[in-house]
């Protein structure tokens, strides 16, 4: 392995300085708190502002309204999105975004993705099915070829932001193949959806019945290898995860910092128990080396997404993961008492967790199918 | 200077592939601190000293002293492709790592030229004198006592678990010049001490492994020089904090080369290929095989994150010297858990050991098992190492 480990460039790291004070400046955690409460989960202004600095479309090309930096250069917006449990559409209109570069045709892109890269529409994906598998190309969800266009039959899951979404991607098995169909929502007319109820009420995940709606056979995409464009999406969603969840743990590494120092019991701050300091210190650690796997991870995908990339992000995921878990049990066991009310910070954190943890494979899947690719 | 790294990698890969010398029969300890031999020693002595004559070691010490003088950036190509064939690593640790930057950093102009050439060189061999047998952690209430005579300090007390103390022409000494000194840090001072001093006597101790490597160093009125004294008397405690800042690799600027035969995930993963379980190849154990996964991803991610050191943007605002600090602690306990690792999947053989005939690979991974504690003892145990991040890196209240 001749390639550097790691590579981050000016551009890249005033990018990440950026997404640093902006989410600062907007998610105070009393505005995470207020926006428990909302609709939609986050605020219209402030995602029309993500558009307008052009994060939208960091990894999309030029030719869309994209900079062209790359996929991993979104590393540093997720993990400060994470560290603050920020939510907005950017994770789904992210993948949105992707599938439709991967495996849309020219028309297709050049139709939808400018607006999508400047804000002015969002998308949303519809992967997940109630069997629960992280394989995309995993797919009870059938898509049967009809007079102009197709008729979807099965259920989606998870489906994030999609009552604030203008588009959804939504994936299906036509004549035994996988497909990706990018519809305007107002074709969904006819279906049903629901808010699922999740651990995380920072997210917005909805159920989407699709009892056989019709979608025009234009929405169809046609561009690419659908197969390798489901692989693309696997780690996309894997990595941007890993991303947001070292951020989270670090979120919740600091909050729980911060009360060490400060709450004092036995006449001493409890930080100077080695029972709370000496496990801090490796919660700390596994944020750093897990920080340290997101930008090699982002390093690799951005050289090419081959399979050493492909080892880079499912390693970052697994140690996300368990490092997150990890963080968000301490983080409410050493705030105590007030650890267990619902109106600590830490159980944000923890709620958090449930949901990240489990979304684009958790640290078993990531494994499994690292064993091929390392031994 | 980029093509100039590309040409020194070169040149230092063209210099391996002759002069990297073949394996010798007898065993080669894994790092310095398990060289008890002779032959050992003879044989890690003349590679350092090849590397050093060829103009690879100390690359970035000023050349006025042994040096070359050159940017760091040069030792680290070299390091690398040390790293890369799998060379010998630098016996002279105490010296190259440890002692050498220190002196360079806070010896007197006369001191750096006496000590740093033999160090460099292998003709000199270092030992440190920190730990007492009643102060190890608590390195700062050391007691052994250092008075001053004249042109001479006369020394008094014990050291003990020295490295290579049995080999060594000099050693770090940490001792008392000041009992009533107002706290426990002021009284020390810090001495460059001759191991030939008449009244010092090197007794070797056995290690867990069953064999010898370190040392208990008595000191019976040992008269040494007065002017191997670094810096004033009473500031030995600094000192002795920058020995231990270049020891955890806390700082840089040591000579180069690596300490040890670096242990990979690999190595393990084909020793699990060759032993069975249960009439299979280990490695078909699924159990076995997400064992070898987290630990293929704890090592990219240490690698990762020392990689990530050279990236000032990438480091974490709030605590931007955590992967220097975390680097001996997390890197000791993860080799100690793979070397236990390596023997766990030897199974019903795992007893096996060193001269019993069958033996897996030897009984090398039990001894690698055993030695490495040596680096999660040594240098600061693990439970101190946490103790100074949470306090230092953290700002944690002192216990
Ligand atoms: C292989 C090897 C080579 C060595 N080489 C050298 C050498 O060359 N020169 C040299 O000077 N020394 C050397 N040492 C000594 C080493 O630095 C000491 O052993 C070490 O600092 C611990 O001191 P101790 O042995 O007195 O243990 P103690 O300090 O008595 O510790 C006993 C246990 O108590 C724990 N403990 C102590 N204080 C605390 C605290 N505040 N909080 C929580 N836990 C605590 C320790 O972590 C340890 O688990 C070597 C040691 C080994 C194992």
């Amino acid at each position: 392995m001749s390639q550097p480990l790691i590579q981050w460039n000016d551009e890249q790291a005033m990018l990440a300085d950026a997404a640093w004070d902006f989410v600062r400046a907007k998610f105070p955690m009393e505005t995470v708190r207020r926006l428990l409460e909302s609709r939609d989960g986050f605020e219209h202004a402030t995602w029309q502002e993500m558009g307008a600095m052009g994060w939208l479309g960091i990894a999309l090309p030029e030719a869309y309204g994209g900079s062209g930096l790359g996929l991993g250069s979104l590393a540093c917006i997720m993990e400060a999105m994470g560290q603050h449990l920020c939510a907005t559409p950017f994770l789904p209109s992210t993948l949105a975004m992707q599938a439709i570069l991967a495996a849309g045709s020219a028309a297709q892109r050049q139709a939808l993705l400018p607006d999508l890269a400047s804000g002015q529409r969002i998308a949303t994906v519809a992967f997940t099915e109630p069997h629960g598998s992280w394989e995309l190309r995993q797919l009870d969800t059938v898509a049967t070829m009809a007079k102009d266009g197709y008729v979807l039959q099965g259920t989606k899951r998870f489906v994030l932001d999609y009552a604030a979404a203008d588009v959804v991607v939504v994936s299906a098995q036509c004549q035994d193949m996988p497909a990706l169909f990018a519809v305007e929502k107002a074709a969904f007319a006819t279906a049903s959806s629901r808010r699922e109820i999740v651990t995380d009420e920072t997210r917005r995940c909805y159920e989407l019945k699709l009892d056989g709606v019709c979608v025009d056979s234009a929405c169809r995409l046609l561009g690419g290898d659908i197969s390798q464009a489901m692989r693309h999406l696997e780690l996309a969603g894997a990595f941007l995860m890993a991303a947001d969840l070292v951020g989270a743990a670090n979120g919740a590494f600091e909050l729980t910092l911060d009360y060490a120092k400060t709450r004092k019991q036995f006449g001493h701050p409890i930080g100077s128990y080695q029972a709370i300091k000496h496990p801090l210190v490796d919660a700390m650690m596994g944020i750093e080396l897990g920080r340290a796997l997101v930008y090699h991870a982002a390093t690799f995908l951005d050289a090419s997404e081959d399979r050493q990339a492909e080892v880079a992000v499912r390693m970052a995921k697994a140690h996300a993961n368990d490092i997150m878990a990890f963080m968000a049990d301490r983080a409410v066991q050493f705030h105590g008492g007030m650890g267990f009310t619902y109106d600590c910070h830490a159980a944000l954190f923890y709620r958090h967790s449930m949901w990240a943890r489990h979304t684009y494979g958790d640290a078993i899947h990531h494994r499994r199918h690292l064993a091929p690719l390392v031994l | 200077m980029e093509d100039a790294l590309q040409a020194l990698r070169k040149e230092v890969a063209g210099w391996l592939a002759r002069n990297l010398p073949p394996r010798p029969a007898f065993k080669l300890p894994q790092s310095f601190l398990e060289v008890e031999s002779q032959e050992q020693l003879d044989y890690l002595r003349d590679w350092q000293k090849k590397v050093y004559e060829a103009g690879y070691l100390g690359m970035a010490w000023p050349a006025e002293y042994g040096g070359r003088g050159l940017p760091p950036e040069h030792q680290d190509v070299v390091n690398e492709e040390l790293a890369r064939v799998k060379a010998p690593f630098m016996f002279n640790t105490i010296g190259l790592f440890w002692a050498g930057p220190t002196i360079l950093r806070l010896g007197t102009e006369a001191q750096k030229q006496r000590y740093i050439k033999g160090i460099l060189s292998g003709d000199d061999i270092w030992c440190q004198g920190f730990s007492e047998p009643d102060h190890g952690s608590d390195l700062g209430n050391a007691q052994t006592r250092a008075r001053r005579q004249g042109d001479s300090y006369l020394i008094e007390g014990r050291k003990i678990w020295t490295t290579l103390g049995h080999f060594a022409k000099y050693m770090i000494l940490l001792a008392r010049t000041n009992p009533e000194a107002p706290n426990k840090y002021a009284g020390l001072s810090f001495f460059l001490a001759p191991m030939d001093a008449p009244g010092i006597t090197v007794r070797p101790i056995r290690k867990i492994t069953g064999e010898y490597g370190f040392n208990e160093v008595t000191f019976d009125a040992a008269r040494i020089p007065a002017d191997t004294l670094v810096g004033e008397e009473g500031q030995g405690w600094q000192v002795a904090m920058a020995v231990l800042a270049f020891e955890r690799g806390v700082e840089r600027g040591q000579a180069g080369g690596m300490v040890s035969f670096p242990l990979t995930v690999a190595d393990v993963a084909a020793l699990a290929r060759q032993v069975h379980r249960d009439g299979h190849p280990a490695i078909e154990d699924p159990l076995i095989a997400d064992r070898l996964v987290q630990f293929f991803i704890e090592e990219r991610a240490f690698r990762a994150n020392m990689a990530r050191a050279h990236h000032e943007r990438l480091l974490t605002p709030s605590r931007p010297f955590a992967p220097m600090f975390m680097g001996k602690l997390y890197g000791s306990e993860l080799m100690k858990r793979l070397a236990d690792f390596a023997v766990t999947i030897q199974g019903a053989n795992a007893p096996l050991y060193l001269g019993e005939p069958s033996a897996i690979e030897g009984g090398e991974w039990q001894r690698s098992a055993m030695n490495a504690y040596g680096a999660t003892i040594g240098g600061g145990t693990t439970e101190v190492q946490h103790n100074i991040i949470g306090e230092r890196l953290l700002g944690l209240p002192k216990g």
